[in-house]
């Protein structure tokens, strides 16, 4: 466990992890020896949470970079701060990831043509591709709620906005 | 500290620390001897009023809570 958890924190920023990585590393590693003696149950527990905890901290990270600041986005509320505005290297990426998607719909246009002419539809079946579409929603969905989940559990969008009206006091 | 209500995840808790470091909420104790992978932090002045401020915030909702609570019971 202690590897993939050192694998996860790849995912943070560069400069976040040559700052905390090691600490957090170590924190880990005395967590999981607490609960080494713990049940079943109480291990499992532990690494969904940090599993969580590190997925959504490092969106966090990358989303206080993009935009500048930690309360840009409100995840609990779905509400975008009247003075957010995307980076003009934002703007960039998005018509390159546009135009991947455009480029990428042809594509499969092209081979569903070229199966359709010899041995049929791309898809098995249509109750397959329904029954997978409607198992993919559902795991988005869940993977959704449980980072919103985790979010309001820890109180740290609670915390920041302490953090921003003090620093309005100041 | 929670009894075991709060379970933080380290990613919470750096995220956390990281935003506390930011405000100036916090700092690093510079110790020579201390590892690279435990380095303590302490409350600045700027933290421990903030931290006062908070306090008083929560005692005021609980003492509200409390008179909600009387007067229903009444």
């Amino acid at each position: 466990m202690l590897s993939f958890y050192r694998w996860l924190l790849y995912l943070y920023p560069g400069l976040y992890r040559r700052e905390y990585a090691d600490e957090m590393v170590a924190v880990f590693r005395d967590v999981q020896a607490d609960v080494s003696a713990g049940s079943f149950k109480e291990r499992i527990s532990l690494r969904v949470r940090e599993i969580l905890g590190l997925l959504v901290g490092a969106v966090r990270e990358h989303i206080r970079i993009i935009t500048g600041s930690d309360q840009s986005i409100s995840f609990r509320g779905f509400n975008v701060r009247s003075e957010f505005r995307f980076p003009r290297s934002t703007v960039f990426l998005m018509s390159i990831i546009f135009g991947g998607v455009i480029l990428a719909m042809e594509k499969a246009n092209t081979i569903q043509v070229k199966y359709a002419a010899g041995a049929g539809s791309i898809w098995p079946s249509l109750p397959w591709f329904l029954g997978f579409t409607l198992l993919f929603t559902c795991a988005a969905a869940m993977v959704g709620w449980g980072i919103l989940f985790a979010l309001g559990r820890t109180g740290t969008h609670r915390l920041a906005n302490i953090q921003a009206g003090s620093n309005g006091t100041d | 500290m929670s009894g075991g209500r709060v379970k933080l995840s380290t990613g919470t808790l750096y995220g956390a620390l990281r935003r506390l470091l930011d405000g100036a909420w916090i700092e690093r104790v510079e110790e020579d001897e201390s590892p690279r992978d435990r380095r303590p932090y302490r409350l600045t002045s700027r933290g421990r009023r903030n931290l006062q401020l908070e306090v008083e915030r929560m005692r005021h909702l609980t003492k509200l809570a409390a008179l909600r609570v009387a007067r229903k019971e009444a």
